[in-house]
């Protein structure tokens, strides 16, 4: 063989040692192709089945904290666009939207660097202008972005019920399994969305759904979620089959379910079919059921009254401080009069407080130099009297805006420590209303 | 050598150049960085990776936001600015040529209407739209009483669904063709009255209008004329101008003018139109909304403006906050440091000139007002001017009766711009935190309790754990306690002695 054609022959045989090397280790191939590219932005099959799956995993990260980037600067430079306030609305909200999928820490970083009142003219009544830029994310990957809010005070308050809205479309039983981790005010709009306004959902599905919510949260809880879907949503049954039906059950959510039932099937219930059924309930249950027709009770209750007797009676103070029993006296069809009256026999106490105040107050504004008179028969320091004033003094500022009959009324007031309640009320009126000087009490 | 040792030989030194290539692959993908050039693979994705760069990058990103900005919301855009008549696409005009009529419209709509997903697919959209303007077409009293009942939401959606009805009814048959409606639309009479005004406006139709009109109840004349002329086109400006003046309706040219750009300018213009009446000029003049528009318009004259009722503080407010949103977000360019107070200043100043010169110092406080919420240390400079008493007080007066719904974070840094150690002040700091700490945790609740406990010691966090606890006192006891607790200022801790 000629030199030349030795080499020739050598060098080919070099070739197709590379070229078997390369056929029979492809794999290795692909994995050292990822090394080439410093693991930037492959994620070849081979990198996904790496042993411990890192390989994957540094790459995923290492591309997404660069598109992340990329929003972070796309951000930046949006401050530097002549945009009018709808226009820059319309593409930060855009920008978080994209931004949101593929790192949503950094899209809520940058949402909580913007203002956070709502300057959008083209949404003014909006509560959060710039958070239904989450809507989508949180519909489609509503676990992962629980997590990414729910360490954060500001913004588990922020945007919780935005979440909560978009879940409850889709998963329902998601958004009622998980009550407990919502602020309260989310966890009051949940029940509203899941038993009031989402129409598609069947008796069943409600009811499954209520069965559920007793397993959501403490016994406190339920009770309180429980009373505000019978209120969203009035039980129609018989009252009395569904009082027989609870008072043969054992103590727990079921019960405590059937219970709220019956208490919301005596709403409209007149005063004597009330009394009927009041008189069925044995001793040891009537607090409860005091409690849960307090809750259930509203302006069109013809036993209004006397579910609020049955309450003081049965000493649910608690239920009083933390319900707006009083509301319920608004648009009751009664003589005013005549409730202002039934208010004098209310017990002298702070938690039945709110409700003496709205039965006297139209009386005292409707004429208040005779108001002024009847509260006047009263002695001096009686609790019925000095709080009555405040609750004058309080309904000339904020119903009427008229400070000098406040004052009238507060200066009636003979106790020291309701006389600067009275002064204290004032104070806060004119920071709430943004009064140039204020009254204060030092 | 023999021959068949030579060729022993030969296939052992291929054999050996054979192995010798398998060892140089291996080493080349072994270490790729150091012993050999790039591979072609490591080149080519390096390329890709350029290449995502450049669609992906921050420009990239915004550019495409922005151009989607532009299309959705033109600047140009006023309703008459556009004189093409309003249409329905052409896919949906199609559907209603082509469709097959069903034996029965309710059934048919109704079908759609649980299986379709919402938002509608654009073919669910048009089958809808056909098929209600056929069931129209043969039995419009039995097609709205189906629309008019219950309360299904899926029948929301009906305002932007009978609008497109009724326009293809307009397209095809005019005015007259929905003017037959009116009868038999039941609770939707309503909307297919206000949808024939603004098609009659967005058309310019003046026959069209002065025809309907004439036969629209009095009680609902004004609103369905203003309803027309909201949208009118500006090229028919002069027609509906004689239309008004023949019936009598002011309304409908300041509800013309009110729905485009310099709305006061222009009807400042109308005014000194000679072709109007003397008693219609008068009733123009004397319109509460016209003076309203007048003299909240920068662009008029100063002392008109206060001829038509103008406050010079109102005013003030008024032009601050529209030019604020002049060409672009201001205050949002000044929250980013993309604009200095002064210069905002400036820009206000020129926009507003009249008032600038009667009320400068009055335009430098609303300014302030404005801005401090985007960036209070940065806003001081528009108090320069104040001795240091009037401006730590504006300053604290501010923080309380603006910053709703602004960053804790911010309000904090604005009352930073007061010294603590102001005695005088002390009860004007402690009024702020009362009125902020109740909003901000109305809306933050225990986002703001941790805010305000991780504040560094002293008097604005002692004031915050003080006048936290009065907003909650009521609604949970025990928190109200607790922070008392954390008040260490003396004269606020008599305070909490004193009264609870």
């Amino acid at each position: 063989m000629k030199p030349v054609l030795k080499i020739a022959t050598h060098l080919a045989a070099v070739g197709l040692g590379v070229f078997l090397a390369a056929k029979v280790l492809p794999q290795r191939a692909s994995v050292a192709d990822d090394a080439a590219s410093g693991g930037k932005s492959r994620t070849t099959a081979a990198s996904h089945s790496a042993p411990d799956g890192k390989a994957g995993r540094a790459s995923r990260a290492t591309s997404s904290q660069s598109r992340s980037a990329a929003f972070r600067a796309a951000w930046a430079a949006l401050a530097k666009e002549p945009l009018t306030m709808a226009e820059r609305f319309t593409a930060q909200k855009k920008l978080l939207a994209e931004w949101a999928k593929i790192d949503l820490h950094g899209a809520l970083q940058a949402y909580l660097g913007e203002a956070w009142d709502n300057r959008n003219p083209a949404r003014p009544m909006a509560n959060e202008p710039l958070g239904d830029a989450f809507a989508e994310i949180f519909k489609e990957q509503p676990m992962q972005s629980w997590e990414a809010i729910r360490h954060d005070g500001i913004l588990r308050n922020r945007l919780g019920w935005i979440w909560m809205n978009r879940v409850a479309q889709t998963e329902p039983g998601l958004v009622v399994a998980m009550m407990a981790e919502f602020p309260e005010r989310v966890q009051a709009e949940a029940v509203a969305e899941v038993f009031s306004r989402i129409k598609s959902i069947t008796p069943e599905k409600r009811a499954e759904l209520l069965a559920k919510l007793t397993t959501s949260g403490t016994p406190e809880q339920v009770e309180k979620w429980l009373s505000q879907a019978y209120r969203e949503t009035r039980e129609t049954g018989d009252p009395a089959e569904l009082s027989a039906k609870w008072q043969a059950m054992p103590a727990g959510g079921a019960r405590l379910l059937q219970m709220t039932a019956w208490a919301s099937s005596l709403r409209g219930a007149d005063l004597a079919n009330f009394s009927a059924e009041w008189d069925k309930i044995p001793a040891d249950d009537r607090g409860q059921a005091a409690r849960m027709l307090l809750t259930q009770v509203d302006n069109q209750s013809p036993a209004l009254l006397e579910v609020i007797e049955r309450g003081i009676e049965a000493e649910q103070w608690e239920t009083f401080g933390k319900n707006d029993i009083a509301g319920k006296l608004r648009g009751f069809q009664t003589d005013r009069q005549q409730l202002a009256e039934w208010a004098l026999t209310l017990p002298p106490r702070e938690e039945v407080r709110s409700v003496y105040n709205l039965a006297i107050s139209e009386k005292l504004l409707a004429d208040p130099a005779a108001g002024r008179e009847w509260l006047e028969q009263r002695p001096a320091g009686d609790w019925h009297r000095e709080r009555g004033f405040i609750e004058m003094a309080l309904g000339s500022l904020w119903v009427k805006g008229d400070i000098g009959a406040a004052n009238r009324a507060i200066d009636a007031i003979t106790d020291t420590r309701a006389k600067e309640e009275a002064i204290k009320c004032r104070y806060d009126w004119q920071l709430i209303t943004s009064q140039k000087g204020v009254t204060r009490v030092e | 050598m023999k021959p068949h040792s030579r060729v022993a030989l030969t296939f052992l030194t291929h054999g050996f150049a054979i192995a010798a290539g398998w060892a140089i692959y291996r080493a080349e993908v072994a270490t790729p960085s150091t012993a050999m050039p790039e591979s072609a693979a490591a080149r080519t994705t390096k390329k890709a990776d350029r290449t995502r760069t450049d669609d992906a990058s921050g420009e990239a990103i915004l550019a495409k936001v922005l151009k989607e900005v532009k299309q959705e919301m033109p600047r140009s855009y006023h309703p008459g600015a556009d004189t093409k008549p309003f249409q329905v696409s052409q896919e949906i005009q199609d559907r209603i040529d082509n469709i097959e009529i069903p034996a029965d419209f309710q059934a048919a709509l109704e079908t759609i209407l649980a299986s379709a997903k919402t938002p509608w697919s654009k073919e669910d959209r048009a089958t809808m739209i056909a098929l209600s303007y056929h069931w129209i077409a043969r039995d419009p009293q039995a097609f709205f009483r189906w629309a008019s009942s219950g309360n299904d939401p899926q029948r929301l959606q009906f305002s932007g669904w009978v609008f497109n009805v009724d326009t293809e009814i307009y397209r095809r048959s005019g005015a007259a063709g929905l003017l037959t409606l009116l009868g038999k639309a039941d609770r939707l009479t309503g909307q297919v009255r206000a949808d024939l005004a603004r098609l009659l406006g967005f058309s310019g139709d003046v026959n069209g209008l002065v025809s309907a009109a004439d036969g629209m109840p009095l009680e609902q004349l004004q609103y369905f004329l203003t309803g027309a002329a909201r949208n009118w086109p500006d090229s028919k400006q002069a027609e509906l101008v004689q239309i008004a003046m023949e019936r009598d309706q002011p309304a409908m040219l300041i509800a013309y003018h009110s729905n485009r750009p310099n709305s006061g300018s222009s009807l400042l213009k109308l005014l000194e139109d000679p072709s109007l009446s003397e008693s219609f000029r008068t009733k123009l003049t004397e319109n509460p909304q016209l003076r309203d528009l007048l003299r909240n318009d920068p662009a008029v004259p100063l002392e008109t403006r206060m001829r038509f009722g103008g406050n010079p503080f109102q005013m003030a407010h008024n032009d601050v906050s529209l030019l604020l949103d002049k060409e672009r977000d201001w205050a949002f360019a000044f929250r980013k440091g993309e604009a200095t107070a002064e210069g905002i200043l400036a820009m206000v100043t020129a926009g507003t000139p009249g008032l600038a010169e009667r009320e400068p110092a009055a335009l430098r406080m609303h300014l302030f007002r404005e801005l401090a919420e985007e960036s209070p240390a940065k806003a001081m400079e528009l108090l320069n001017d104040l001795p240091e008493d009037e401006r730590g007080e504006e300053v604290l007066f501010v923080s309380r009766t603006h910053f709703d719904g602004v960053e804790p974070d911010k309000f904090l840094e604005l009352l930073q711009q007061v010294p603590a150690n102001t005695p005088q002040q002390w009860e004007s700091r402690l009024d702020t935190w009362n009125r902020r700490s109740f909003t901000n945790n109305e809306r933050l609740q225990d986002g703001y309790v941790e805010w305000v406990q991780a504040l560094p010691p002293g008097l604005d966090r002692d004031m915050a754990h003080y006048s936290l606890a009065r907003a909650v006192n009521e609604s949970n006891p025990s928190l109200a306690a607790s922070l008392r607790g954390e008040v260490v200022d003396p004269k606020l801790q008599q305070r909490i002695a004193k009264h609870r």
